[in-house]
């Protein structure tokens, strides 16, 4: 099989892109991102719903509020059907170290019982899904530095199964620099913590793709290797309606092609950086 | 769905259990009734845990012509690293399908999907608990299934999984889907997870764990009226999967074919398991509609049931709601009674407990089931083995979170 990103035909797993946006805090912020109400246009979420949660599972869930905020407030989604791909970078950090220390200080009574349910690989999508009330499938993918090409190849993966109108939610999330922590747990420095959720569709195989829409499509045996990009110029790129590709291994990479007006991302609200 | 995608089987086991660490010595311990649970010190830092639980006693080295590893490196991996390698590389070794293996198929063209819930939490924890500060500044590092395919010598796509402890089921799912598409023509899945002092110390908080530590090989008891909780367990268990021409190309032997899979989400709680079976059910019926499968087709099922109070009321009412009539005819166990629950691992563990059950004509037990608890009626098979022909078989995994997943796994034609 050879696909091309120009194809006129919809390979298995091949997407719409429906709404995309990047959200960037700084990890002082995040605490107040949590506490704020949902941007207009978005679900509310339910009453101190992330008070445990990671900071990337806040700034995530911020990215798909986001991009339910920007849609057509008189035909809102229904989220029902949708399933959720959530892939983070060494999400967790915090909790974790605090967890090591009063495991250490305190023993067994010291462990907080959210560390897993709140800290683990799927925790993200998890709740988006909880949140939001999306009864497809959530999960969590990738953990370390390749987490946009194992969401993106996930998300793929699920649109092989799912059908229009349940929409795949992909958020990718990560740091632009790790914190550093003291002994005590304590942050030494003021990361920015980068989440980009994609509302994707599936594009029934065979049928053409779409010309006006933005779109996301796997392709095989490429013999140009993509170039490794971080992640935030990855969320640059798309924020600035730029072809993105994305290396998923020997051959295999995800094409992110824009539609008449790029992808539609919704520019981080809070920090006027580059994205 | 079910017929426009290739049929996808199972052309190689690799495992390191509690009960065993090969298909053969898993399939003796649960058709004999064996508990692997036994009184676990997890005692960190002078202060003493100790918990019920199922330990991997030994792992095997992994075969020499299967990895790049030096000598004598396996043992100085971390357990994780351990309970992937090992148990990956039997099953490229089984499946015929290592580099040095003759008719195997390019490395570029296998992909590795790996069910892992916590993997980072884990590395800082062992990190941490040898006197390293990993967690305070964490360094840019490969993810264990990179480290993984790189080990075994495969360069096709990888990437890692996480539903909790429905972790290595979807990553059967989604490797079954990489093979429809074309992407890889094999693909090594699986999941493991190892014994954690965190983990054992949060689920205890939770008041999720069974609080017999006196008597262990009694404290894992789905279903049953006294069950108090899930014993936590450890280990790895991996699969090779081909669609089933290249299988028969090759002149490779299958134990079965990953004929269909249901997804979905409860959306209700992130620690809490939810009361509601419609979207557990929803999991099986969707899995039996992809294999094309009526629920009277069902010759067993292997439950999730983990032996907490809610979620086997939870998951007997989904059974009954997907199976409706055919319920009492389905014999239903639960292979936790005797492995405890191996949390990443745990999926493709009781999918190999289905294999085992066509293999050796016979269904595992439920151990421990003496009585029945409120609202986990189903047709049970309790505490002894049951010989039966068995050509169908789903398996349930749900997980923190909400994520419900059931796969239904075919005998090999």
């Amino acid at each position: 099989m050879s696909l091309s990103p120009a194809a006129a035909v919809a390979p298995l797993g091949a997407c719409a892109i429906r709404g995309a946006a990047v959200v960037t805090a700084r990890l002082t912020e995040i605490s107040l991102l949590a506490r704020q109400p949902a941007p207009a246009g978005a679900p509310a979420l339910p009453a101190r719903f992330l008070r445990h949660a990671d900071e990337q599972t806040v700034v995530g869930l911020q990215a798909v509020l986001r991009t339910l905020g920007a849609g057509d407030p008189a035909h809102p989604r229904d989220l029902t059907s949708d399933a959720v791909v959530a892939a983070s970078c060494r999400a967790g950090q915090l909790t974790a170290a605090r967890t090591m220390v009063g495991l250490e200080r305190q023993g067994p009574v010291g462990v907080t019982p959210h560390v897993v349910p709140q800290c683990s690989l799927h925790s993200l999508a998890s709740a988006v899904s909880v949140a939001l009330g999306m009864h497809g499938p959530n999960i969590g993918v990738a953990g370390g530095p390749a987490a946009i090409s194992e969401g993106l190849m996930a998300a793929s993966t699920l649109a092989m199964t799912l059908t229009a109108p349940a929409a795949i939610w992909l958020i990718v999330t990560g740091w632009d620099d790790q914190p550093w922590l003291d002994d005590e747990a304590t942050p030494q420095t003021d990361p920015t913590c980068r989440s980009l959720a994609l509302c994707l569709q599936a594009v029934p195989h065979g049928s053409a793709l779409p010309r006006e829409t933005p779109y996301l499509v796997m392709t095989q045996n490429s013999h140009k290797a993509a170039e490794d990009r971080p992640f935030w110029e990855h969320c640059k790129r798309l924020t600035q309606g730029r072809t993105t590709t994305v290396d998923c291994g020997r051959g295999l990479h995800a094409v992110l092609q824009p539609g008449a007006d790029g992808f539609g991302v919704q520019p981080p609200p809070r920090r006027q950086e580059a994205a | 769905m079910a017929d426009q995608h290739p049929p996808v089987v199972i052309t190689g086991i690799g495992a390191a259990t509690p009960l065993g660490n090969s298909f053969a010595s898993i399939a003796d311990a649960l058709m004999a009734g064996r508990s692997g649970v036994s009184r676990y010190d997890a005692t960190t830092f002078g202060r003493p845990q100790k918990y019920p639980a199922a330990v991997v006693s030994d792992i095997a080295s992994p075969p020499a012509e299967a990895t790049t590893l030096a000598q004598g490196a396996f043992s100085k991996l971390s357990r994780l690293e351990q309970l992937a390698i090992s148990p990956a590389a039997w099953a490229l070794h089984d499946a015929g399908l290592t580099p040095a293996a003759a008719g195997g198929c390019p490395p570029d063209r296998i992909g590795v999907v790996a069910g892992i819930g916590a993997e980072q939490l884990k590395h800082w924890e062992q990190d941490y608990l040898k006197g390293s500060r990993d967690v305070f500044a964490p360094a840019a590092a490969p993810t264990l299934v990179q480290r993984l395919a790189a080990t075994l010598g495969i360069t096709g796509p990888t990437t890692t999984v996480a539903a909790a402890c429905a972790s290595s089921g979807y990553a059967v799912g989604l490797a079954r889907s990489w093979l429809h598409a074309g992407w890889v023509d094999a693909c090594l899945v699986g999941g493991c997870d190892i014994l954690s002092p965190t983990a054992l110390a949060a689920f205890h908080n939770l008041r999720a764990l069974s609080r017999r530590e006196d008597d262990p090989a009694a404290a894992s008891r789905p279903f049953d009226a006294d069950r108090d909780g899930f014993v936590m367990g450890e280990g790895g268990v991996f699969f090779v999967l081909e669609r089933r021409a290249d299988a028969d190309r090759r002149g490779q032997a299958r134990y079965g074919e990953v004929a269909g899979v249901g997804m979905t989400s409860d959306a209700s709680h992130m620690v809490s398991p939810c009361s509601n079976p419609t979207q557990a059910s929803r999991a099986i019926t969707q899995a039996l509609n992809d294999a094309g499968l009526s629920p009277d087709a069902v010759d067993y099922i292997n439950a999730h049931a983990a032996g907490t109070p809610v979620g086997d009321a939870a998951e007997a009412a989904a059974i009954r709601s997907a199976l409706g009539d055919a319920t009492t005819d389905v014999p239903v166990s639960s292979t936790k009674s005797m492995s405890g629950h191996l949390i990443s691992a745990a999926a493709a563990f009781e999918a190999l407990a289905c294999l085992a059950a066509f293999e050796r004509n016979c269904l595992p037990p439920t151990i421990n089931l003496d009585s029945p608890g409120e609202g986990c009626a189903v047709h049970h098979v309790a505490n002894k083995p049951r010989p039966a022909q068995v050509n169908v078989a789903a398996s349930n995994s749900f997980g923190f979170g909400g994520a419900n997943l059931c796969l239904v796994l075919k005998r090999a034609a």
